[in-house]
């Protein structure tokens, strides 16, 4: 019984991994987006009124790749 | 149990969700200020010109922001530490929906060179304008386009975050100082009970049988520089006698080498008689213009005009009213049905130089004026620069993050 468990273990660690790994696979597609942001970034400036706006519109972007 | 225990902590990385958040902030230092006012003693200004933090959250179509309002807040007050605090849902493609308390736009706010706008309070010797930057609203807001594919309209819902208290039997809670007759018994005819204002409480929500806004802000963005916007405003409350309302046009240019901006607003408002700025009606126009010239990556050159007309109708105040038997009175020294004409100009001009990325250095100068007219000569005593001009000379330090 405890050597099933400890397969089990086993077995759900590497699935694990592995979900977790291929979720880092989507790292590429978001350095993408944070090159296009970047972009959105050098085009927040410093005017009072407008500042934060320009923040959000780039902050929500990461999304709308 | 101690296998599940395991099992569940190798499984919850599986479950994360991916939040971001951030956290931005916008400080102006008043480095070395002087500032004149005609027939007033001139003084120098150092210290915080403007603090302000914002936080923001996202995940997948949602995200929520709260600006915190540390430069000007009344922190007892229930709900007042927040300016805006809001969530949007961005689910369906082009359109963004917003619930919260914030700003409600219709204008083209701008800062001019070392003071800020008219609509936000820029005046060294004091605008009669009402449609100034409509904050602290609760609303509900609906935004169709963005800048990719050239518009955006925003539509909005919105009520006072601040209601005037009401008791069961429907009777009004006055803020009340004295009485305005000098004898008799305190509530009576002859004595009635001077009230200064209403008893506000801040609120989460509105209502809309006790007032209805709306909002609406179409923006066009041209040829890469050029952003145009057409804006429109309505609001009334149950104690103003009519609606408020007004009209904004507005241009800007962003680029590396001239900007631009202009706003063009008018509007009509009314307000009830003991709300704070009360008037009966007022009718104002305020126009704004201002470029920012990028001499090189360093250095650049700004200038920056404004008018303002205001046409103001007062209340009366000289007559009584009563409530649950006793008799009250608003402050008749001020309000006696009186109309007051006044006009501010501002001229500001000055240089920047970019100290970093997110800093820079303003060196500038300021030349106000205001003159007021109105109909019965005593009105002029509401005022404390009638008939001013002022200079101002600034250094001021700003940074964002």
């Amino acid at each position: 019984m405890k050597t099933q468990i400890k397969f089990w273990l086993f077995i759900l660690t590497v699935g694990s991994t592995l979900v977790s790994c291929s979720h880092q696979q989507a790292a590429p597609d978001r350095s993408i987006a944070s090159e296009k942001t970047k972009d959105c970034w050098n085009h927040v400036k410093g005017e009072y009124q407008t500042y934060f706006d320009n923040v959000e519109e780039c902050i929500e972007k990461q999304d709308h790749k | 149990m101690r296998s599940l225990c395991l099992l569940l902590c190798l499984l919850l990385p599986n479950f994360a969700f991916s939040l971001d958040t951030a956290l931005k902030g916008f400080i102006a230092l008043d480095a070395l200020n002087y500032e004149k006012i005609s027939n007033a003693p001139g003084a120098a200004v150092i210290g915080i010109g403007v603090l302000d933090l914002k936080v923001f959250a996202e995940q997948d179509y949602l995200s929520a922001a709260i600006k915190l309002d540390l430069d000007n807040s009344k922190l007892s007050e229930a709900n007042n530490i927040f300016e805006e605090a809001y969530a949007s849902y961005r689910g369906i493609k082009g359109w963004r929906f917003s619930l919260g308390k914030g700003i409600i736009r219709f204008q083209n706010l701008h800062w001019g060179v070392i003071e800020n706008s008219y609509l936000d309070g820029g005046s060294l010797i004091g605008t009669e304008n009402g449609w100034r930057k409509v904050s602290r609203k609760n609303f509900i807001s609906a935004t169709y386009g963005y800048r990719g594919v050239g518009f955006a309209d925003t539509f909005a819902v919105f009520g006072d975050s601040t209601e005037v208290k009401t008791y069961d039997n429907g009777s009004i809670s006055y803020v009340t100082s004295g009485t305005t007759g000098t004898s008799g018994t305190p509530g009576t005819l002859s004595n009635p009970i001077k009230v200064t204002g209403y008893t506000g409480d801040n609120v989460p929500a509105f209502n809309t049988s006790k007032e209805q806004g709306f909002a609406n802000k179409l923006e066009l963005y041209r040829s890469g520089y050029w952003t145009l916007t057409a804006g429109q405003i309505y609001y009334r409350n149950k104690f103003a006698h009519t609606g408020s309302y007004a009209f904004d046009v507005g241009a800007t240019r962003d680029a590396d080498d001239w900007e631009f901006w202009v706003d063009l607003m008018w509007g009509k408002q009314s307000k009830g008689p003991f709300e704070a700025y009360s008037t009966y009606l007022k009718q104002e126009y305020f126009v704004q213009m201002g470029t920012q010239y990028h001499i090189n990556t360093d250095w650049s050159w700004l200038a920056n005009a404004e008018f303002t007309h205001v046409k103001d109708k007062y209340h009366d105040f000289s007559t009584s009213f009563v409530q649950e038997g006793k008799y009250y009175q608003g402050d008749v020294t001020r309000n006696f049905g009186q109309t007051a004409r006044s006009q501010n100009y501002k001229i500001e001009t000055g240089a920047q130089y970019n100290l970093s990325k997110s800093a820079f250095l303003t060196m500038g100068a300021l030349y106000e004026k205001r003159k007021t007219t109105v109909d019965i000569a005593r009105a002029l005593n509401n005022f404390r620069y009638p008939n001013n001009n002022a200079y101002k000379l600034a250094t001021t330090i700003s940074f964002w993050f």
